[in-house]
């Protein structure tokens, strides 16, 4: 007695009609013809926003270790300086006179806050 | 830098893929593949699709329609046979839910008469009456695993039920059919 897979096996099977096989190679032939869609680009819109992300998030953070060692130094005050035209004495200027010419940094070079005392810079003449 | 964006906006509009050789618009890889598994595996699939159609022309339709969704799609995994299958699957049970009819009864067996059948006509018959009264997960899971050689895992994966389960089915379907052969040699 055969095994039941064996007969299984070799019992014949119906097959594919030859329209359909022609129908089905008509099918892949259209679509390897079809020209590729936007959406087949590998470069896809969500990875534009994440590479614009990552940048923003890169430029924010360096942004943030250039200012923060000033912010949360003991001298506070020196932070004024790093934006130009922006010192105390300048501000109450330009927030008087709207629209005012900017004034051109001081001749002198930066002044250096130690503590509560300001410490000049060495000039010819101190000396 | 931007005449690499201007080079790749080029190819994009007319059509080229990224592995453009040498100016010629060479083939869709996911076409190919679908192509050369579907020359491979046209006869199990048509078998298959026919044993849960029952109608000749809902199997192939059912298949015509699951590649038509695959090559839309543009994407192909890795292990295709089971995925494929299962594509064929929900087809011919969308195909026949929306026709809104019953599966048909043809027999997936071309009964041979003569010289050049390997089975006596009688039991050929009584074959297919057998397989006709097993169950339909009985069934699919006999012509997945005798036909198209699937393991146990992928026609789990077809089917969307445990190894264990598929396992279980085919054992039962062939002990049916084994017992029912041997009560009537």
């Amino acid at each position: 007695m055969k095994n039941v897979e064996d007969m299984l096996r070799e019992m014949s099977l119906k097959t594919p009609s030859r329209e359909f096989e022609a129908s089905m190679e008509r099918a892949f032939r259209d679509a390897a013809a079809r020209p590729a869609s936007w959406r087949d680009h590998p470069v896809r819109l969500w990875n534009c926003v994440l590479a614009c992300g990552l940048c923003a998030l890169i430029a924010f953070a360096l942004g943030l270790a250039t200012v923060l060692p000033y912010a949360l130094s003991s001298h506070r005050e020196s932070i004024v300086y790093l934006i130009p035209h922006q010192g105390p004495a300048e501000r109450n200027v330009f927030d008087a006179v709207p629209n005012a010419p900017l004034k051109p940094r001081e001749s002198k070079p930066w002044t250096v806050w130690r503590g509560e005392a300001r410490v000049e810079p060495a000039t010819d003449s101190a000396s | 830098m931007i005449g690499w964006l201007r080079w790749e906006c080029l190819c994009f509009r007319i059509g080229w893929t990224q592995q453009h050789d040498g100016g010629q618009n060479v083939q869709n890889p996911v076409v190919e593949k679908l192509r050369e598994f579907y020359e491979v595996h046209r006869q199990d699939l048509f078998t298959y699709a026919l044993s849960l159609t029952g109608c000749r022309y809902a199997a192939e339709d059912a298949i015509q329609n699951a590649f038509c969704n695959l090559l839309r799609r543009g994407k192909a995994p890795e292990d295709l046979r089971p995925y494929v299958f299962r594509c064929v699957r929900n087809a011919a049970v969308d195909l026949l839910r929306s026709t809104q009819r019953e599966a048909a009864t043809d027999s997936i067996f071309e009964i041979l008469n003569g010289q050049s059948a390997p089975i006596p006509l009688p039991v050929q018959h009584e074959i297919e009456h057998l397989m006709q009264q097993l169950s339909e997960e009985e069934r699919e899971t006999i012509l997945l695993k005798v036909y198209s050689g699937m393991t146990f895992k992928e026609i789990a994966t077809v089917r969307g039920v445990s190894i264990n389960t598929a396992a279980s089915w085919y054992r039962r379907g062939i002990q049916k059919l084994q017992d029912s052969i041997q009560e009537d040699p």
